[in-house]
Order: structure tokens, then sequence, then C-alpha cells
């Protein structure tokens, strides 16, 4: 997937056993993001603060979670990264928070931010799309199915 | 013209998640609406001046609203047919 600035490779997937708990998988899910200079340390403090403060509501949908956080607590550049974990990670001690893929965005005051949900978003609404990310066992396999 | 607010915690995912599919079921249901997204500090105090609001589940119980407004929490943000059956029967359709 290509977006203006920003373009979707091997190095911003990573796939994973499992995960301590969730503060851990958002920290794994966007290291990509802040390596790649696309965040700073403070959104991903920003991404566990809201977790903290508004509850597990980036859960958008059973076993999917999308950590994001404001643009101005230090995300720099569009993109977004992918963990997927092969045992669930809790978000909350309900069943429905609990979590296999997470999609950390970096998002940015801009159009592209849209585009870039939205391409997420039509990706995700495709069961087959779906299920081959869940069924994946390479970052390539993750890589095609968003190419 | 059915006045619709989205909303979620910063205002930069899930409530635009929400909006896009909102929209795709609302347009299949023919409905004449205006759609507006906003973060929840926000939404909340919004919120009397819509007749439907959408939000994450996590979300409703923050929502103390007046009768003509009707909040619905959404598990699965993905799936328009669960979108569709909340607003269908908010809507008393």
């Amino acid at each position: 997937m290509k977006l203006e600035g920003f373009e979707l490779t091997r190095d911003f997937i990573q796939l994973e056993k499992e995960i301590t708990n969730w503060e851990e998988a958002i920290i794994k899910s966007s290291a990509p993001l802040l390596k790649g200079g696309l965040i700073e340390q403070s959104y991903i403090d920003a991404m566990i603060g809201s977790v903290k403060e508004y509850g597990p509501y980036i859960v958008i949908a059973p076993n999917i979670a999308l950590p994001h956080a404001r643009p101005e607590t230090g995300s720099k550049l569009v993109g977004f990264s992918i963990l997927k974990l092969e045992k669930p990670v809790a978000f909350s001690p309900e069943e429905e928070h609990k979590v296999l893929l997470l999609i950390a965005l970096s998002c940015v005051e801009a159009s592209t931010h849209i585009e870039m949900l939205q391409a997420i978003v039509t990706i995700l609404s495709d069961e087959e799309k779906k299920n081959a990310i869940f069924n994946a066992v390479t970052a390539d396999e993750i890589l095609e199915v968003f190419n | 013209m059915l006045k619709v607010l989205v909303a979620c915690g910063n205002g930069m995912g899930s409530s635009l998640i929400i909006k896009m599919k909102v929209e795709k079921v609302l347009k299949d249901m023919n409905m004449q609406f205006n759609i507006h997204h906003a973060s929840v500090g926000q939404a909340k105090s919004d919120a009397k001046n819509f007749d439907l609001v959408l939000v994450s589940r996590a979300f409703v119980n923050d929502f103390k609203v007046n009768e003509k407004t009707k909040v619905i929490g959404l598990v699965n943000l993905l799936s328009e047919e669960e979108i569709r059956t909340k607003v269908s029967e908010a809507l008393g359709l």
C-alpha cells in the first residue's frame, strides 16, 4: 500500500507468538514507526494514555485494535505498522476485547489520514483479506494482502 | 433530515471509521442525513442537538441525553449489519 509519503514494507510488519499485556502490545506494534522516525516516544505514551483514559475503545472489531493518538502528541509522518499475534492479548477482561491484530496508526492532520483509514477499513471489511491476514505466518503474506 | 453524530476518544480513529460505515449504511437505507464527527469530550455537550449518536460501546455510558437523542454503542465497527440493525431499531423502522 502506498500513501503520499508512506509505503508499507516488510519493515512495518511484525509477527509474534504472544505478548505480556496490552501496553507491551502497543509499544511493540508501534516500534517500527518510532524506528522509522514517523512518531516520537511521546506519541506511544499518548496511545497508552488514551486507553487508560477512555478504555479499550481502540479495539474496533473482534480481534482487531488500532492504537493511535492525537497528532500533536508526537506524530510526524502518516503511516502505520502491523503486529500479528498467535495468542490474543487482552485489552479488558471481556471476551470482545481480545486482540490478535494491532495496526498502530501515525495520525497526521491531513487528507492522507482519511485515505489511510479508508484503505485499512476496506481491507479489514473484506472477509477473505481479513482471514488471509489472520492466517499469515510471514510478513510477506501480510504485505501481499495490503498491496 | 436525520442529524447524526459519531464520536471517539480523540476524534482521529474509530469515529472516522464509524462515519465511513454509517454513511454507507444510511445511503443504502435511502435516508437523508448529515453527519458530524467529534471527540467524546466535545460530543457530550453537542449530543442533544442530534437525532442519533454512534460511538464505540465503551463510550455509551458517557452520554446522558434527552429522549429525542438515541445513543448507539457498537461492538464491531466494521460490521455494516450491526450498524443497520441498531440504527433501524433506534429509529423504530
